[in-house]
């Protein structure tokens, strides 16, 4: 499926040439999401420079209270060019912060501790730029028929929810790997 | 009292296809994905929903399975049926009281589809209330 661009350029993990392209639409606060998230990671460990990841914000507003301040979050970070780190933070520390009232302070910490200039990244996380980046994603999500997270696509086409998990993942990646589809 | 019988025999049918549809959702592994209108994800993709290794929507279909069929035995007049439905629907009530804490306090998100499925029984619960009611009044008279 082609769907509409998103936000340009994209937060992309593997070479531009890597046969199996899996793009993800994701929230951070979303629990599944968070359970894909090394799992995803494991599978880019797996398959190398066979396999480029994509990440695309799709936060789940008003579902989720703060999915769109980690989605922010996340994109300021990447305006510094650390938003794979961020990402992997956000990710990896969801328990600490989603029933948290206020989240700004800790995805603040986070900043700090991946080495942001944390005045520009107080202004972007708040900027139209950021905004700008997660509503293209978003746009390109609806597009392509995203209801939920995470909905992943591999080489356009999307992989069944119930194909996410590990053992079953990588047999989808290795068949596409041996009979790319076109 | 037949007629209420066979409001009882209807009401689980809706309790029914709510069940069927949230278990064709964790079966498939549709549930346990977000979405807009999310809580169905968290309280789907919790430990609690699922009891000895069955989807906890699944046995709640088996029970409106069998308050409609018991329901519908009783309003034909099988005494047995009658006696059985109240037992069962007392526990589906006590169950969904559980479900509904589990939910405000301990997984603190509300799933919409779960909710129905509360409203239904306590719905149930009332109509054989009224039922005990009526044969209490009846017995006296």
């Amino acid at each position: 499926m082609q769907g509409v661009p998103g936000a340009e350029p994209p937060h992309v993990l593997g070479p531009a040439a890597a046969p199996a392209k899996l793009e993800e639409f994701g929230d951070f606060e979303c629990p599944p999401c968070g359970l894909f998230h090394p799992i995803l990671k494991q599978m880019k460990e797996e398959f190398g420079d066979q396999l480029q990841v994509t990440f695309r914000e799709y936060p789940l507003v008003p579902a989720h209270q703060h999915a769109l301040a980690a989605a922010s979050a996340a994109e300021a970070a990447g305006l510094q060019g650390r938003f794979w780190e961020m990402h992997d933070l956000i990710y990896e520390h969801q328990n600490d912060w989603k029933k948290e009232f206020d989240v700004r302070p800790i995805f603040e910490g986070y900043a700090k501790q991946i080495g942001l200039d944390i005045q520009r990244y107080q202004q972007d996380v708040s900027s139209d730029a950021v905004s700008q980046r997660i509503f293209m994603d978003g746009k390109r999500g609806h597009s392509m028929g995203v209801k939920g997270t995470p909905t992943v696509f591999l080489n356009g086409r999307e992989v069944p929810f119930e194909s996410l998990a590990p053992e079953k993942l990588r047999v989808v990646l290795q068949n596409e790997l041996r009979n790319p589809e076109k | 009292m037949k007629k209420l019988y066979a409001l009882a025999a209807l009401v689980s049918l809706f309790g029914l296809a709510d069940a069927l549809y949230l278990t064709i959702e964790h079966v498939t592994g549709q549930s346990v994905r977000c979405t807009i209108v999310s809580g169905c994800s968290e309280v789907l993709s919790s430990r609690y929903a699922v009891f000895a290794g069955v989807p906890l929507a699944m046995i709640g279909a088996a029970a409106y399975f069998s308050v409609f069929s018991l329901a519908t035995l009783a309003a034909f007049g099988y005494r047995i049926a009658r006696a059985l439905l109240v037992p069962l629907v007392a526990t589906m009530f006590l169950v969904t009281i559980w479900l509904i804490y589990l939910q405000a306090f301990v997984i603190e998100q509300f799933c919409q589809y779960c909710l129905l499925s509360a409203a239904i029984t306590f719905v149930l619960s009332v109509i054989l209330v009224l039922i005990y009611g009526l044969h209490r009044s009846q017995k006296s008279v």
